[in-house]
């Protein structure tokens, strides 16, 4: 497991997506990343959010979109991180411990992978634009 | 104060090493204060460069027509 990485900042799948989509949520979203940026701070995501953006944009036939999306995230992140068997196992610990909600507000078993990949690598904060990391004990949303 | 807890062996010609002596005395900073500085300007500048252009060109481009709610909606949607 590596060290802590103090100021540094995941980007699931869901922000990925959002951050390739036209919205103030998104304008707010890039204008803080600059920030965290100029005050040395990381951005990271993992391979296992990738996958769910290249799903989104082929089920839409736009593989051109998302070779420019692909293009202009270059660069971005300090890392990918990697999707490892402890992920997994704990993503199914988080699922098993969080609380039953009505369906459209519980967590999705993709987002469980994305905290355990946080938690894991000690990642400091998470976007969340879906609102359901915060129940996730050691999880902090980054605010913007 | 920054704390330096992580020791990083690395070889060097005998010239650089004679180089690194010699800038160290004239400058009276110490060797490794100097193998630092040099890391910080070289590389972390780089890095940070390359992350703000690709944010600057993220402001400057969308990539997708559906708006925030309807790809939320969309993923909840999928339950994966």
């Amino acid at each position: 497991m590596r060290a802590p990485d103090r100021n540094s900042v995941y980007l699931d799948d869901a922000a990925l997506l959002l951050l390739a989509a036209p919205g103030e949520w998104r304008d707010r979203l890039l204008e803080r990343l600059v920030l965290h940026v100029q005050q040395e701070g990381a951005v990271y995501t993992s391979a296992a959010a990738f996958e769910t953006v290249q799903e989104f944009f082929l089920a839409r036939s736009n593989a051109v979109q998302l070779r420019q999306y692909w293009n202009a995230l270059d660069g971005l992140f300090r890392e990918i991180l990697p999707l490892r068997g402890e992920d997994l196992g704990r993503a199914l610990d988080i699922l098993e411990s969080s609380p039953t909600t009505a369906p459209d507000a519980a967590l999705r078993p993709a987002q469980a992978l994305h905290a355990a990949i946080v938690l894991n690598h000690r990642v400091e904060w998470m976007v969340d634009p879906e609102h359901r990391y915060a129940t996730i004990p050691g999880i902090k949303a980054f605010e913007f | 104060m920054a704390e330096y807890t992580r020791r990083v062996p690395i070889l060097l010609t005998d010239e650089q090493y004679d180089f690194l002596q010699n800038l160290s005395e004239r400058r009276r900073r110490s060797v490794a204060d100097l193998v630092r500085t040099a890391f910080e300007e070289v590389y972390r500048p780089a890095q940070s460069i390359r992350e703000l252009q690709s944010l600057r060109h993220l402001q400057q481009h969308t990539y997708i027509e559906e708006t925030a709610a309807e790809i939320v909606a969309g993923l909840a949607a999928r339950r994966f």
